[in-house]
């Protein structure tokens, strides 16, 4: 049995991790960039890669045609089948930046001008929804990593106070962190980011949801390594260290918190998942990283609108990253609890 | 008992206050207020925002702030609402209700499906009626509220059979008595489905844990030797469980307000939700105050009510 | 158990020639628990030491025995300054230690180490044995890693251990082996007083046996002075110089192994002894038949 959840949690890490992977090489795979519009085709439906061409002959490389209006109805499109433009692969296009620090121009997929490859459509600016949609989860994936790191710090340190100093700091710290476990996350969180404020630019909006978010979250890590902290902190070998003169500080970095490890694991895959969805809210419901930076959260809040809703299916794209990076979190989360308590 | 009771409301009015003051100090943090905007119109001069501030009482210190709410809030206003331009309470009040108008079905819809299927689960724990359980519940947790609502309202649009959104349709005043009722059940339904789907995968796993943990008793297998009927035995073992189902009852009770947001926003429903984000732009601070208080309240007397429960079901809590 | 008669002689040897002022003196030690009962009853007080009073001169060993409750764990770590005590004093070397801070204690904590009953929850799991013995040397900066190293494997070949078992963790080792580690590592930092909080117990009787003539090899070669505590009275007639009995935190009796055990006093005592299991058959006594 511990071979199998072992492995299992391997399997889901690298999952996680090549997903993770896809979205931090996001300009590499996004043909264009996130906020080039297209007025000529706003809402466009995703282009239909092809492998036969109008003769019936077989190509190896796949092509697409270009979307023009229907002849007959200016309201719909129709492909203009008189030219094939072929997908090309690692092609040189626009610049683009790796964490930051990386410069390149090389794409995965391209085509020709005039007939741009949409993968998943384009938005009511007419700009590609798969770049923007890869360039969105650095947002909101980020976001959510950031906010449990902080939250998990923070836990960390006031657990650790509250479990090692005892007495006035321990029912100071837990009586706090009662009154934060007793708010309900969703009206705390708007209420502190009503108290912002509004108008603000995305790399500000992200900043502030993210320290926010994090801030909120504390209790339940401090919860948790308070007790860690507690039951290390009686054991024998702690009392025999003392014994030979160790200080605090050597104490808990040597024996008490890298007993901890476990549990801020297990915490951290139940909380990024969290925060990454409380980003996407704050973002759906405006509140958070606004126009013109994409997050998962902006794009699909135009979902609200009923012709969005009913016609355009492609605009569901970010729903559909949320669910599969949540299902990824999600079974992290079950195989590291299942490990947890089958080594106990 | 009342000792032990008294205790625990006491304990449960000083965390209400404790959010009270937590909230003001947010109030008094932020940057403007409900004026700020007027600020950027260039007909209204400095000193008549100045002066609406101060007639609002928006310029006084946090403790003064802090004691004008509390004072309000003695005599049932809530605070002022400087949007509708009427005390807050009335307005969270039917927010409030239209919200439990949605959540209390829900949460019963919830609970109807979770007891029993849970205790099937549990029953063959192992077989496929519990792994199919299981992995639904699974299924449906990993699948974060909003896009469950988003899902909701896309099968609505596309199924045509619900209206979309809203509590009411046009025309609404117009109906008889019994069309009334129609109308708004048929709009209800989609959230309150939506919402109950929401609630049904954590019920069903505590469910199915606490029945787990009751069979597992030593009783369980002395009464099946004696030859007691199963059905029998269940009984029994769910009264078992029943400790840690009240204190999650004492939960949902608690969410009761607050688990609906996402979902009123998005189908429109004029629950505390819409209320509270229309405040949020507005920057109507007391709306906004008195949307988290209400919430906290539900969820601390959620808790105080599930102790209460606990108390009289749980004959060890009454000998300590 | 081995050794018997010649560690009874070579005691009263040595208590004849010790003169000098006693290392260690405890003077009124008492020390309470406070006991919580409900959020609304005020804690009731448990005391564990009442007015203890001991002397231990340089180079002896005084066993302290008692039954579980009697209050000698406490009294080992007030010793050892791991708890404060309520009141009393403890002297070690002419200098009073229990009113002394954190940081005024560090030099004194090299002169006297402690040995828990548990000898796997004193050692830590998740280090290596000679990461163990070497960590009081690590923990007070003394020397870099190369020579802590050494130092910590001399000290386990001087308790019995081999280089192979240092590269082994804790739970690896058998029991009578963790204890000799935890020997090993009371002695990297040289110190004058060791305190065995029932070191014994737990262990079985050769190892046991083992581990009292490691102890008194050690004792012999470098003079160590050793408080030990234990319940059982078998194993303190092969160890102590003297015996102090402890009943509900006090002392109760204290006199020269050799004359507690010929004629004890107390009538807690004489419980004591008349538990120890013996080994030889009863002689027929009160009529009863012969085996």
């Amino acid at each position: 049995m511990k071979m199998a959840s072992r492995k299992r949690l391997w399997v889901v890490l690298a999952m996680l991790a090549a997903m993770h992977a896809v979205v931090l090489l996001a300009g590499f795979f996004s043909p264009h960039h996130p906020a080039r519009q297209n007025r000529m085709a706003p809402f466009a439906a995703p282009s239909r890669l092809r492998f036969v061409d109008e003769q019936g002959q077989f190509h190896f490389r796949p092509f697409v045609y270009a979307r023009v209006p229907h002849p007959a109805d200016p309201r719909a499109r129709t492909e203009a089948r008189a030219r094939a433009y072929p997908v090309r692969f690692f092609v040189e296009g626009w610049e683009y930046q790796v964490a930051g620090v990386f410069r390149s121009r090389l794409h995965l997929l391209g085509a020709d001008e005039g007939a741009p490859l949409f993968l998943l459509g384009t938005d009511e600016y007419g700009r590609d929804v798969f770049s923007r949609l890869l360039h969105g989860g650095q947002i909101s994936l980020l976001a959510g990593v950031l906010a449990a790191g902080l939250s998990l710090a923070l836990g960390t340190a006031l657990g650790t106070l509250a479990g090692f100093f005892g007495r006035w700091a321990d029912a100071g710290i837990m009586r706090l962190a009662e009154l934060f476990l007793s708010l309900p996350w969703v009206y705390l969180l708007l209420a502190v980011r009503a108290f912002l404020p509004l108008h603000i630019s995305p790399a500000e909006a992200f900043l502030l949801i993210t320290v926010v978010v994090g801030m909120i979250g504390w209790a339940r890590p401090a919860r948790l390594v308070r007790g860690v902290v507690l039951s290390a902190k009686e054991r024998t070998y702690v009392l025999a260290a003392r014994g030979f003169g160790a200080s605090n500080f050597y104490l808990l970095r040597k024996h008490i918190l890298p007993q901890t490890h476990g549990v801020l694991l297990t915490q951290a895959s139940l909380l990024i998942p969290q925060y990454i969805l409380a980003e996407v809210t704050l973002s759906f419901l405006g509140l958070g990283v606004g126009e013109p930076a994409s997050s998962w959260g902006n794009m699909l809040s135009s979902l609200q609108q009923y012709h969005v809703l009913t016609s355009y299916w492609w605009m569901f794209a970010p729903g559909g990253a949320l669910l599969l990076f949540a299902q990824g979190f999600f079974l992290l989360a079950s195989a590291l609890q299942e490990r947890a308590s089958g080594s106990l | 008992m009342t000792r032990y009771l008294a205790a625990r409301a006491a304990h449960a009015l000083l965390l209400l206050s404790g959010i009270s003051v937590l909230s003001f100090v947010f109030f008094q943090l932020a940057p403007g207020d409900f004026f700020s905007d007027l600020r950027l119109n260039p007909s209204i001069s400095a000193e008549t925002v100045a002066a609406l501030r101060a007639q609002y009482g928006l310029d006084q210190p946090l403790h003064v702030k802090y004691f004008r709410w509390l004072t309000s809030v003695a005599q049932g206003e809530f605070g002022y609402s400087f949007s509708y331009h009427s005390p807050a309470a009335p307005l969270l009040l039917a927010r409030a209700h239209n919200t439990l108008f949605l959540t209390i079905p829900a949460t019963i819809l919830a609970w109807l499906l979770a007891v029993p299927l849970g205790t099937w689960a549990a029953a063959r724990a192992g077989e496929w009626p519990d792994r199919v359980s299981a992995a639904g519940a699974s299924a449906l947790l990993s699948v974060p509220d909003l896009l469950l609502a988003l899902g909701v309202l896309a099968l609505a649009v596309h199924t045509g059979a619900f209206p979309v959104g809203g509590m009411v349709s046009l025309g609404y005043e117009q109906l008889g008595a019994w069309e009334k009722v129609r109308d708004i059940l048929s709009h209800a339904f989609l959230p309150v489905t939506a919402l109950a789907l929401t609630i049904l995968p954590t019920l069903l796993r505590h469910v199915r844990a606490a029945m787990v943990e009751a069979l597992a008793a030593p009783f369980v297998k002395a009464s099946r030797a004696h030859g007691l009927p199963r059905r029998s035995v269940m009984r029994h073992a769910l009264r078992v469980a029943a400790n840690p189902l009240i204190s999650l009852f004492g939960l949902t009770l608690g969410n009761l307000l607050g688990a609906s947001l996402l979902i009123e926003v998005i189908l429109s429903w004029p629950g505390m939700g819409p209320l509270l984000l229309e405040a949020i732009s507005a920057r109507d601070f007391h709306v906004v105050i008195g949307a988290v208080m209400f919430s906290a309240v539900a969820f601390i007397g959620g808790n105080f009510a599930a102790d209460v429960l606990l108390y009289a079901a749980d004959p060890r809590i009454r000998t300590k | 158990m081995g050794g018997g008669c010649g560690a009874l002689s070579m005691a009263a040897e040595r208590l004849r020639t010790v003169e000098a002022a006693p290392l260690v003196r405890v003077c009124g030690l008492s020390r309470s628990y406070a006991q919580q009962r409900g959020l609304w009853r005020s804690s009731s007080h448990v005391a564990a030491l009442r007015d203890v009073e001991l002397n231990i001169a340089a180079g002896t060993t005084l066993a302290v025995v008692g039954e579980s409750g009697s209050g000698k764990s406490t009294l080992a770590r007030c010793v050892a300054c791991l708890e404060p005590p309520d009141q009393g004093e403890i002297w070690f070397d002419r200098e009073e230690l229990s009113k002394l801070r954190a940081r005024e204690l560090a030099p004194w904590r090299r002169r006297i180490q402690m040995i828990f009953q548990d000898s796997a929850a004193a050692l830590s799991a998740r280090m290596t044995a000679a990461a163990i013995v070497a960590e009081p040397l690590a923990v007070r900066r003394m020397g870099d890693r190369r020579s802590r190293r050494e130092a910590a494997l001399r000290c386990m070949e001087r308790v019995g251990l081999t280089a192979e078992q240092a590269a082994r963790a804790p739970l690896q080792l058998s029991g009578g082996q963790r204890q000799r580690l935890a020997i090993a590592r009371a002695l990297v930092l040289e110190p004058q007083f060791l305190i065995l909080d029932e070191a014994l117990s737990g262990l079985d009787l050769s190892v046991q046996a083992q581990i009292v003539n490691l102890l008194l090899a050690l004792q012999r070669d470098q003079g160590l002075t050793y408080l030990f505590i234990s319940h059982d009275l078998g194993v303190v007639r092969h160890v102590a110089d003297e015996v102090a009995v402890m009943s509900g935190g006090r002392i109760v009796e204290r006199a020269a192994v050799g004359q507690l055990f010929q004629e004890p006093r107390h009538e807690h005592t004489k419980a004591l002894l008349a538990a120890i299991p013996r080994m030889a058959p009863q002689p027929a006594a009160r009529g009863s038949a012969p085996q």
